[in-house]
């Protein structure tokens, strides 16, 4: 385990910005995606990626493509919220027993919170090492999963949103008793809806394709409600609407 | 700190026996009704339940004599006849349910409300039949009501807005928090909450991760209380398995709801949770994993 790995952290459009300020400044550079879409691998001495790219899966390929095109033996990619498994991303880059899978939710990301670290079938043992060590330096726990679309917590809560969004969309409650009733009668941290809003609609809907997609389930089939939000562009708080107006947050993020 | 209102809850077990007593902490004179065998077994668990509050210093002896004075324990329905609500907590069993909903008709005053707790019957098939069906509605208390601040109220397609309005004024009357919902399978809890558990359920059976790590991911990155797992335990891996087929019998086989064989299997082999000694996890006598 290398300390004093340089890292660089890449976040794509709608990508969450929490690991920023949960890294640290210290040898931890923030690359423009415009640019790595151009150039691909911004400097030789950074020696874990983190590919912070919530968008559907063939865009995650593209970013890893891009990066992978003159990338270093040795770099590690840290993919962010694999979409689909981490063994069938990571083929799109050049160096596929580099690439780890991570998840955690970003605004719950802190010290004593627990990440999920996932290996694809061709990943090194030093790759997850090197990632596994980055968060454990900086005080998360880890778990070790396999890979697979949304690992275990975004698969799960993805799940309990999509069915809070059916019940919704076919006007059994309200959308504040929903949430209420989660928090209430089941001691949820938060209501599907208001989570559903804080994460992001489009990250989900992108997520629950993911599930969808790789099982071929019907099971994993988004809300029609989820997707025309998204498609009109009510995704939630960092849009200022979602399943709740978000006047404070207009215009931020 | 009688309110001079009149509760009736038929049934006195666990679930009963604490709406009663939530209902009578509120200042609701209070008819507990069930059978004569189950009686003195109410009864003591009125007064343990008393007795703790005493203990645990919340309760002094006027106030145990204010509560045994507002509750009364009593084997047939004449209450009915004076009943503002009747709360109904008997058995899961729909025949029982209508055969009892259809006896309190002839009984009760035209402007009582008869409540059904139940988690998993359809309310409006209850109804269905009777000569006001608007009168009936779900009251779906979570375990236990003593502690447990929700109470999901059900409408069917008989409820008219004054009842339902009528039913939230009760509901925050005795403390609780009211949310509204259609009657549709699960309403919104048992329904929603499905995915915790099922969704858990199959990543472990695909060996994604092992029980233990699911409990630990769901905890600490997502700040949930418990963990699936541990839930299950608690609550009884034979109940969860009930539950869980009845809403996916109730949504005619939606893939969203369907159960897992692990659960299958768990009741199978007798392993219950908490209750029996070993469920997902083990537990050794003092109830520790």
């Amino acid at each position: 385990m290398n300390v004093a790995l340089q890292v660089a952290l890449v976040y794509g459009p709608g990508a969450p910005e929490g690991l920023a300020s949960f890294a640290g400044k210290e040898g931890v550079s923030i690359w423009d995606p415009a640019r790595i879409r151009a150039a691909g691998f911004l400097d030789p001495q950074v020696g874990i990626v983190f590919l912070m790219v919530d968008a559907g899966a063939e865009e995650q390929k593209a970013w890893l493509q891009a990066l992978g095109r003159n990338a270093e033996k040795t770099a590690v990619v840290a993919l962010y919220a694999p979409h689909l498994s981490v063994s069938e991303l990571a083929m799109a880059y050049r160096y596929p027993e580099q690439v780890v899978g991570v998840g955690f939710l970003d605004q719950m990301l802190s010290p004593g919170s627990l990440v999920e670290i996932a290996p694809g079938l061709r990943t090194a043992v030093a790759a997850v090492d090197a990632v596994e060590g980055f968060f454990r330096e900086r005080g998360c726990e880890t778990e070790r999963v396999k890979d697979f679309s949304g690992l275990v917590l975004r698969r799960v809560l993805f799940m309990i949103i999509n069915e809070a969004a059916y019940a919704l969309w076919e006007g059994i409650a309200s959308r504040e008793d929903i949430d209420l009733a989660m928090k209430l009668g089941t001691n949820y941290p938060m209501g599907p809806l208001e989570w559903a809003d804080s994460i992001g609609l489009d990250r989900i809907y992108n997520g629950l394709k993911g599930l969808h997609e790789e099982y071929g389930d019907d099971r994993y089939r988004p809300c029609p409600l989820i997707r025309k939000m998204v498609a009109a562009g009510h995704t939630g708080k960092r849009a200022g609407i979602g399943f709740y107006t978000h006047h404070a947050e207009r215009g931020k993020g | 700190m009688e309110n001079g209102k009149h509760v009736m809850v038929i049934g006195g077990g666990t679930m009963g026996q604490g709406i009663a007593l939530v209902c009578v902490l509120s200042g609701y004179r209070t008819t507990v009704v069930d059978l004569p065998a189950a009686i003195p077994r109410i009864r003591t668990g009125v007064e343990r339940f008393l007795a703790d509050r005493v203990k645990k210093g919340k309760f002094s002896a006027a106030d145990v004599q204010n509560v045994m004075g507002l509750i009364a324990i009593e084997e047939d329905l004449s209450a009915a006849a004076s009943a503002d609500w009747i709360i109904e907590a008997i058995a899961e069993n729909f025949d029982a349910k209508k055969k009892l909903f259809s006896d309190l008709e002839k009984a009760m005053k035209t402007e009582a409300t008869i409540c059904t707790n139940t988690s998993s019957l359809s309310v409006t098939a209850m109804a269905a039949g009777m000569r006001n069906p608007g009168c009936v509605l779900g009251l779906h208390f979570f375990n236990p009501p003593a502690v447990m601040p929700l109470v999901e109220i059900v409408r069917t397609c008989w409820t008219d807005e004054a009842t339902a309005a009528k039913a939230f004024e009760f509901v925050q009357s005795i403390r609780k928090f009211p949310v509204l919902v259609k009657d549709t399978p699960g309403f919104i809890v048992n329904r929603i909450a499905r995915s915790f558990a099922v969704e858990s359920l199959k990543i472990v059976t695909e060996g994604i991760a092992a029980p233990e790590q699911v409990d630990r991911i769901m905890r600490l990155g997502g700040n949930f209380k418990m963990g699936p797992f541990e839930l299950m335990d608690m609550v009884g891996i034979d109940v969860n398995f009930a539950v869980t087929r009845s809403i996916y019998r109730a949504f005619f086989e939606e893939p969203r709801f369907r159960p897992q064989i692990l659960q299958q299997d768990l009741v199978n082999a007798g392993r219950l949770g908490r209750k029996t000694g070993r469920g997902i996890y083990s537990y050794e006598t003092g109830g520790k994993k």
